[in-house]
């Protein structure tokens, strides 16, 4: 016996058909991340000389990148599965939506790390000659099992609404069903087959959520453990851990949103989950904004050279605009939205989100390339410089538009909404205590 | 034995990281792989026994 869910059909009506927009959609974003993969090929050829790295910036847009991607990812784990902990039923109509994120992110971030090796092929001295001294090694290992991790966390949560495609989707073309055949794995909606799940997913959960922190604290340790100026600080793991929750529970009220909009779920994604999501990120904002004051507060007051050159450089130097334009776009603009506009007004929250994650991305950049300009003991010389070369950009834009991509096109062939776990009704269950239904005024803007 | 000295040599030489590393990604596909099954397994009491019962979704 399948869930019984009111929504059914509107969650799987976007799967139904694929539109001449999607093929346009899924055309141009293909275009571009195509675009990407000449100008590695190109990087690859030539050499990183033809990025804007060069001595002693190492580090550029790529690991930008990586930190913003990985940081995007733990949207996905917070919602599923720190909420999922902390029993905040409303959380399950969000779940796949934002653990789709993750899924898709992931890939880009930790692609990132080998597009800015110029050799690749470079990452097997990794298996062959690794040493356990190197935050890299434990970057790849915590990295790696958290991709795989959350392949399985996400895959198992969807198993039940796989085999509802292919009970229900009869008019799909044949290997589409074929499809949904084979990835069900001949699950039968059995009572049993539901405890089982709720159980692994429950214990997932605890697993998922220690390897979030673990995932984003070993990235910054990648420059904590350095002895470099801004980076060397026992602050970096939670200070990074924290903006990643922040960018990626943003992103997830941009995808929202949009799949709102454009799949007509306003009854099953109602107004009451982006409330409670502004309550959150207005919680994630002020957190990051106290980790930056304590942070900023104990450098400036040390008054140490080699840090100062540093900070002087974000405050009022060569990055100050980018600097105080994150400010704008993280703290002030936000906190202004979140408490005075965007109780009732999705499209103000999505601004403020969209905001969010430039700034995000501001930040990182800004964390990484003035340290990169002024590192220890070469901060006096002050030579280093760097701005992004057009490889770097188009590559850029081509992690952009494939997530983008990856997303859009398994929307239109799994349902985004989670049935089961949205259902009434689960098999062997009286009533479910999942979630609850739309309110009454859930269409409403 | 030298604990101290173990440990010492399993950080400082270039190898035993990988295979920890190997040990611990390998490990959790094969411990994800037999997890799956566990959820999947169950005897199948409603799949329909005839072929006149097969859902109509298979001729799809």
């Amino acid at each position: 016996m399948e869930p019984k869910n009111q929504h059914t059909q509107t969650i799987l009506a976007p799967i139904r058909k694929v539109s001449k927009g999607d093929y346009l959609l899924w055309g141009a974003l293909t275009a571009l991340l195509l675009s990407g993969l000449v100008a590695w090929i190109w990087q690859y050829i030539e050499g990183l000389g033809i990025t804007g790295m060069n001595r002693p910036v190492y580090w550029g847009v790529y690991i930008t990148n990586f930190v913003f991607f990985i940081g995007l990812a733990h949207s996905g784990t917070f919602i599923s599965a720190i909420l999922r902990i902390a029993g905040q039923s409303w959380r399950a109509p969000l779940t796949r939506a934002a653990e789709a994120i993750t899924l898709f992110s992931l890939p880009f971030g930790a692609g990132s790390i080998i597009i800015d090796m110029g050799r690749p092929e470079r990452l097997l001295n990794l298996v062959f000659y690794g040493r356990y001294q190197s935050p890299i090694l434990w970057d790849v290992t915590a990295v790696s099992l958290y991709l795989l991790s959350s392949v399985v966390f996400f895959y198992l949560s969807l198993l039940p609404d796989i085999a509802m495609c292919r009970d229900r989707l009869t008019n799909v073309p044949h290997w589409q069903h074929r499809m949904y055949e084979i990835l069900a794995l001949g699950w039968n909606h059995d009572s049993e087959q539901y405890h089982r799940l709720e159980k692994v997913l429950d214990g997932m959960a605890v697993f998922m959520t220690m390897l979030v922190v673990t995932v984003h604290t070993v990235v910054s340790w990648l420059f904590g453990m350095t002895v470099q100026p801004g980076w060397h600080t026992a602050l970096i793991g939670p200070f990074f851990l924290l903006g990643a929750i922040l960018s990626g529970t943003a992103a997830v009220v941009i995808v929202l949103a949009l799949l709102r909009k454009a799949y007509r779920l306003e009854k099953v994604l109602h107004n009451g989950l982006f409330n409670s999501l502004r309550k959150l990120l207005i919680t994630f904002v002020l957190g990051w904004l106290y980790m930056m004051i304590a942070e900023y507060l104990t450098i400036g007051y040390s008054n140490m050279t080699e840090e100062m050159v540093v900070l002087t450089d974000k405050f009022s130097g060569t990055y100050a605009t980018m600097f105080w334009s994150m400010t704008v776009f993280v703290f002030v603009i936000p906190l202004l939205i979140f408490i005075f506009k965007g109780k009732n007004s999705v499209g103000w929250m999505v601004f403020a989100s969209v905001l969010i994650n430039i700034g995000m991305w501001m930040e990182r950049y800004i964390v990484i390339i003035p340290t990169e300009i002024s590192p220890r003991m070469l901060h006096v010389m002050g030579q280093g410089s760097y701005l992004p070369a057009l490889p770097e950009i188009l590559i850029t834009i081509a992690c952009f538009a494939g997530l983008i991509l990856l997303y859009a096109v398994f929307t239109r062939f799994f349902p985004i909404i989670p049935i089961w776990e949205t259902a009434e009704e689960l098999p062997g269950h009286a009533h479910s205590t999942k979630t609850s239904p739309a309110p009454s005024s859930a269409s409403s803007d | 034995m030298d604990i101290g000295a173990l440990v010492h040599a399993f950080f400082d030489n270039a190898g035993p990281g990988s295979v920890l590393f190997i040990l611990i990604v390998g490990g959790a596909c094969i411990f994800y792989y037999f997890l799956t099954r566990w959820i999947v397994a169950t005897e199948k009491r409603d799949e329909p026994t005839t072929p006149e019962e097969q859902p109509e979704s298979m001729d799809a």
